[in-house]
């Protein structure tokens, strides 16, 4: 149950079960008209999806210079359409590099956790369409619960090595 | 349908009228919730502003004419070459048994046509009917499975399963993945062993395996060959069968997966073959994937009301040209290699295409008529496996354009003739049984000739830039650049770095691709995603005296085109 005030949860990937199929973009993609915010790490011939983390500090808040990113009272780093200036701050200062360096319709397109989904009980679209359960809606404490590695920040899996 | 693992497909209203996917529940929906890709592009395809919803029709200059007048138009035209004997008709195969069943009839029994086809992805046929009446299995085998072997990239070209398969492996200590691929894919990732086979060498190692496991697989065209001689062809270990066998028999239920798409490069249907002897064996059971979700169902279809293998009519037609041709649903000027389509449509007085996006068939069509997509029609789909599935329409089509059942009936009205039978045809009694051809070959490992041996790859694409593809059924709205694959090695001797523009030349046409470099694919070996842009021309077709339709082998040389600084 998602509590209405302080969203806890944050989208976890587990590792092993990731096999870069992309259609956690492609739900991003057609659930926010246009503006996917699901970005992509590539480790040797691996490609794994990377999401926002909804910091506790965020440095993207930090550098807009329009103040077109905040966080709201659920925690979440919810960006506005009306003052996104397309500035790229954001993309740069972003330590993760989840902002998308591509702009659309002059927006950076930023994660709101889906917030439309959360609002009726449910869970972000990614999380929704991924095909192998790799991603996961859930506190990160407890990830270890399940018998999981927390690797760094919402990456989990059994063992860093194990696969690829 | 988008493939055969036939997801719960659904869309939402959205902001403008604009059709976004929503998501099946996670219990009772045949894949538990779960929507790739490929099924959000169902969205982009249903609310695409490109959608035909008017009639088109071409006398000199090309004008819109509403559908009714269309259809009168097209009927008289369909009428006067029924009699003269010169039509041919083709009847694409993702529709539901029910549409498919009605548009063929009214082909075959109203127009007395004899040069009637329904279209199912070529490779999608070969499996299906290389496989006669092996045991298959559905989805829900694969839950209950320990030990998977999959053959050819399953993960990517259906990664729905790969969930399924994941859990199924997770759930025992004994479970395992194999995987047989000729390139390193995503499946290969995965798998506890991965054994990696020369492009054309797949069926080999597949018969090998079903000698190990006792069988004697007949009838595909491979010989039997000693171990070291075996391994000297594939590049696999000596043991490498023998090792799968016990693989498979050290769990109870193990499944085979196999997806092997047009240019993979040994025929489907050679590889199907030496598989059936697996399952008939026992050893396991056999899932076969397609690209198109309702290839069998059509295919039974067709079977029922006569009609003829499509590579049966486009031999028809390259010996004997039709002069008028109806193309129900399906863009075969997209998909097949350029020089076949100019032979046979070259020759043709009038086209008619019935579809519901511009395609590569309606740029040359003479009249064109409004279709619903597949994703707008009810009814029921056949999976590889043999299951009944039903299915409802997602949306109701732009301007009321009709099914293809819906147009076979408005056309039949305009034109005198016997009575049709589809209206009473009976999905529920249909044979899904599909008939073995005769003759069943192996396609020879291409011989590079200084180049390089050609696979297709799903894994290469840009997403999610929507646009349009000239793909087969399972990407059916996709932009993107097609690339060429190179291992690092080949690149770096042919003076070639990641991002340069190549021209790759084949035996039966060139493409201008950007290059990309991956040890995912071996020395000597380019990958290219078949379908996406030009890379058509870049892999042969072979009719085949049986029916069947072979893509590739295929092999290429590649030069630089452009520098990318």
């Amino acid at each position: 149950m998602i509590q209405a005030k302080g969203i806890e949860e944050r989208v976890v990937l587990n590792m092993d079960r990731c096999i870069g199929c992309r259609s956690c973009s492609a739900a991003c993609f057609y659930g926010h008209g246009g503006m996917p915010s699901v970005s992509y790490g590539v480790i040797a011939e691996g490609t794994l999806p990377v999401v926002c983390r909804q910091c506790t500090e965020p440095p993207c808040v930090e550098a807009c210079p329009t103040d077109a990113l905040e966080k709201d009272a659920e925690g979440v780093v919810q960006r506005s359409r009306m003052l996104c200036i397309g500035c790229r701050s954001c993309v740069l200062a972003c330590p993760f590099g989840v902002i998308s360096e591509k702009l659309s319709a002059h927006l950076a397109p930023k994660c709101d956790l889906c917030e439309d989904r959360l609002r009726a009980g449910e869970i972000p679209r990614c999380v929704a369409a991924c095909t192998t359960g790799a991603l996961r809606f859930e506190k990160v404490d407890k990830v270890e619960d399940s018998g999981l590695l927390l690797l760094s920040g919402r990456t989990v899996g059994t063992n860093p090595y194990k696969r690829r | 349908m988008h493939c055969s693992l036939a997801c719960d497909l659904a869309v939402a209203a959205g902001a403008k009228d604009a059709l976004v996917p929503d998501y099946p529940p996670a219990e009772g929906s045949r894949t538990r919730g779960r929507l790739c890709f490929r099924g959000h592009y169902v969205s982009a395809l249903a609310g695409h502003g490109a959608r035909l919803s008017s009639a088109w029709v071409h006398n000199g200059s090309i004008r819109e004419t509403s559908p009714a007048e269309a259809v009168k138009l097209a009927a008289v035209k369909l009428r006067d070459a029924a009699r003269a004997n010169s039509l041919a008709v083709l009847v694409d195969g993702n529709f539901p048994c029910e549409e498919t069943a009605k548009a063929v009839s009214f082909a075959r029994e109203r127009l007395q046509c004899s040069a009637v086809a329904v279209y199912v992805p070529p490779a999608d046929e070969e499996l299906l009917k290389g496989l006669g009446d092996a045991p298959t299995v559905g989805l829900e085998k694969v839950s209950e499975a320990a030990t998977v072997l999959a053959v050819g990239d399953v993960f990517s070209t259906h990664p729905v399963l790969a969930g399924f398969i994941l859990d199924a492996i997770g759930r025992t200590k004994q479970g395992k993945l194999l995987a047989i691929d000729s390139t390193i894919g995503r499946t290969m990732r995965f798998a506890a062993k991965g054994y990696l086979v020369r492009p054309g060498t797949e069926g080999a190692l597949l018969a090998a395996i079903a000698r190990a496991a006792g069988a004697r697989p007949d009838g595909h065209g491979h010989p039997e060959e000693t171990l070291a001689a075996l391994s000297r062809r594939t590049g696999v270990d000596e043991g490498a069968a023998a090792e799968i066998v016990s693989d498979l028999r050290a769990t109870p239920g193990s499944v085979v997966a196999i997806s092997l798409p047009a240019g993979r490069v040994d025929s489907p249907a050679a590889c199907a073959a030496a598989l059936a002897a697996i399952g008939q064996k026992g050893v396991a059971q056999i899932l076969p994937l397609c690209a198109s979700g309702n290839a069998r169902g059509a295919l039974a279809v067709a079977t029922a009301l006569g009609a003829m293998p499509f590579g049966n009519w486009l031999s028809q037609l390259l010996t004997r040209p039709a002069a008028v041709i109806l193309c129900i649903g399906t863009d075969l000027l997209g998909s097949a290699p350029g020089g076949i389509m100019q032979a046979i449509f070259g020759g043709a007085d009038t086209v008619i295409a019935a579809a519901s996006m511009p395609s590569a068939t309606t740029a040359r069509a003479d009249i064109i008529l409004p279709l619903a997509g597949w994703y707008e029609t009810a009814g029921t789909l056949i999976s590889p496996a043999g299951e009944r599935i039903s299915f409802g329409a997602l949306s109701p089509p732009p301007g009321g354009a009709p099914s293809p059942g819906e147009l076979a009936d408005e056309l039949a009205g305009h034109i005198e003739g016997p009575t049709r039978s589809a209206a009473g045809f009976d999905v529920a009694r249909l044979d899904t049984a599909l008939p073995t051809p005769t003759g069943l070959e192996a396609d020879a490992a291409p011989v590079p000739d200084g180049g390089f041996v050609m696979v297709s790859r799903t894994e290469h694409y840009e997403l999610p830039e929507p646009g349009v593809s000239r793909q087969l059924a399972w990407v059916r709205l996709m932009e993107c650049e097609p690339v060429a694959v190179l291992g690092s090695a080949d690149a770096e001797g042919l003076g070639l770095r990641r991002g340069d523009s190549v021209r790759v030349s084949g035996a039966d046409g060139s493409a201008e691709l950007r290059l990309d470099v991956s040890d995912a694919v071996p020395p000597g070996v380019m990958a290219t995603p078949l379908g996406l842009g030009s890379t058509k021309d870049l892999f042969p077709w072979k009719v085949r005296a049986n029916g069947l339709v072979g893509i590739g082998p295929a092999s290429a040389r590649i030069v630089a085109a452009q520098s990318s600084e």
